[in-house]
């Protein structure tokens, strides 16, 4: 038997000896049960106590219908799942419980091991559900938080440290100078890992939620291309775009952009003044292939080996000095991911580096 | 038409006739499984074998219920919904008894009661309606030469 902790059961039939005989099934200390023969009593209970499951007979002096009605009616117990009680040969009622959208139904007389079955399964989704719309709360507290609560501190730190700086521009204090302007760095790198983990987060959650369209995976990057071009610019880097055969493949648009974008983010970041950036797609059998490759800083054994992973939250910076947060290749590793690709890099420091994403081709 | 013989084997009595052959022949074959039960019970059989005896008893009272309904509905008897009330009221109370751990024998005695009650108290109704009605019922009848 599955362990789902106190479950509360509401039994409702007119017949005391019915609601005796399925009480004593379930005898064991996990449900905590309220057994009644009145309507208006289960009525009362259900503005009371929130129950995980309700078994309710649908032949009844009152309509098993209208009390359901009622139930769903309540605040404690709208969602509730209820499990109607008909018998066999009642196909009228059966049919109708189903097209109202019961949960289930129980049939007298009935199997031991299917009603016990029934009851504990249905109890157990229904609290998996309640503890899933909890968590989902406390995720969206905790992104309002950090959204709101946590930045703000650190834009009064990057504001007050700036004033300072500007103050201390005429003084020759050198040290108060190099503390100030440590402050005034710390604070907006930390504001940026914050906005990436904020970033990382919502978008776990956007990739779990949406369906897949078809994307032209050419005009995608150009698109992308001309979006990072004025980084590049900065630094004097090349971009160029290979293209082979043209394919699409399925997925969120958004999504893939992102991923994309992030790669090659990290190759403007890490190549030097004047490099050479080239991105290049291509079709293998039912693969699409994009690959990303730079001629700037590459990476060590032990960065290539930590790279997607996201315990371990180093972060180089940049060529120019950029920060980074290290959270956008962990996207786009997650991205990759959802989208039943892979990803491979080789890399070699002083040489430059290639990530090659494949993604399932849609035909 | 035999009388009931000394092991306990339930025969068939005229006061069981409803005036319709359809449901008089599908009362005779429910009687048949009792018995057959009782057969079984007293020649020691295993659990397992009796509860399959009673899984069969316990399907074919569903079938017959509706297929009694059906006969009722379309004669446009009057105490259809009553009577199908009393078959829901029968199916609660054999559901009861199942769980009771009456031992084999009570529930034999259970079952019995419970089909000869309704039958001659409630099915034989019919047979006024049909009676008084002049109902044509030879179309509510089994096409089978046994």
């Amino acid at each position: 038997m599955m362990n789902i902790g106190l479950v509360n059961l509401l039994i409702i039939d007119d017949k005391q000896e019915n609601l005796r005989l399925i009480s004593s099934f379930f005898e064991d200390a996990n449900y905590v049960i309220k057994a009644t023969t009145s309507p208006d009593e289960a009525i009362k209970a259900c503005k009371e106590i929130e129950f995980d499951l309700i078994l309710l007979d649908i032949r009844m002096p009152v309509d098993g219908f209208q009390v359901c009605k009622w139930i769903k009616e309540s605040d404690r117990n709208a969602s509730t799942p209820i499990i109607f009680m008909a018998e066999k040969t009642d196909l009228e009622n059966i049919s109708k419980a189903f097209k109202l959208g019961c949960r289930d139904i129980l049939t007298k007389p009935f199997q031991l091991e299917e009603l016990i079955s029934k009851v504990s399964t249905h109890s157990l989704l229904h609290i998996q559900y309640r503890k899933i719309n909890e968590l989902m709360s406390a995720k969206d507290k905790i992104f309002s938080i950090i959204g709101h609560d946590l930045r703000s501190p650190y834009n009064s730190l990057i504001g007050f440290s700036n004033l300072l700086l500007e103050n201390l521009k005429e003084t020759q204090n050198i040290e108060a100078i190099k503390y100030t302007e440590i402050i005034n760095s710390l604070s907006v790198k930390n504001l940026e890992l914050l906005d990436s983990l904020l970033n990382y987060a919502r978008n776990l959650e956007k990739n779990a939620l949406q369906a897949f369209d078809k994307i032209n995976v050419t005009a995608l990057i150009s698109e992308i291309l001309q979006v990072v071009q004025p980084a590049a610019l900065l630094k004097d880097i090349k971009l160029t775009h290979e293209i082979g055969e043209a394919a699409n493949i399925f997925g969120k648009r958004d999504l893939i952009a992102t991923m994309i974008r992030n790669f090659l983010s990290n190759a403007i970041k890490f190549t030097n003044r004047g490099g050479h950036i080239s991105i290049l797609t291509k079709v293998a059998n039912d693969w699409v292939e994009i690959v990303i490759s730079d001629n700037g800083i590459g990476m060590d054994d032990h960065q290539l080996k930590t790279i997607f992973d996201h315990t371990i939250k180093e972060s180089t910076p940049g060529t120019n000095g950029e920060v980074g947060t290290g959270y956008g290749l962990l996207l786009s590793k997650e991205i990759i991911d959802k989208h039943n690709g892979r990803v491979s890099v080789d890399s070699q420091t002083g040489i430059g580096t290639s990530f090659k994403i494949s993604l399932p081709r849609y035909r | 038409m035999k009388k009931t013989n000394p092991t306990g084997i339930i025969g068939w009595k005229a006061e069981y006739n409803t005036g319709i052959d359809r449901i008089d022949f599908e009362h005779k074959i429910f009687l048949e499984l009792v018995n057959s039960f009782k057969i079984a019970l007293d020649a020691g059989r295993t659990k397992e074998e009796l509860v399959k005896i009673l899984t069969e008893i316990e399907k074919y009272a569903e079938f017959h219920f509706i297929s009694e309904e059906n006969c009722m509905f379309s004669i446009n008897y009057p105490g259809y919904k009553q009577h199908q009330s009393l078959h829901f009221d029968l199916l609660e109370q054999f559901n009861l008894a199942k769980y009771e751990e009456l031992g084999f024998s009570k529930f034999y005695e259970f079952i019995k009661d419970w089909f000869i009650m309704h039958t001659t108290q409630e099915d034989t109704r019919l047979k006024e309606f049909i009676d008084e009605n002049n109902i044509e019922f030879d179309i509510f009848r089994y096409n089978i030469s046994l």
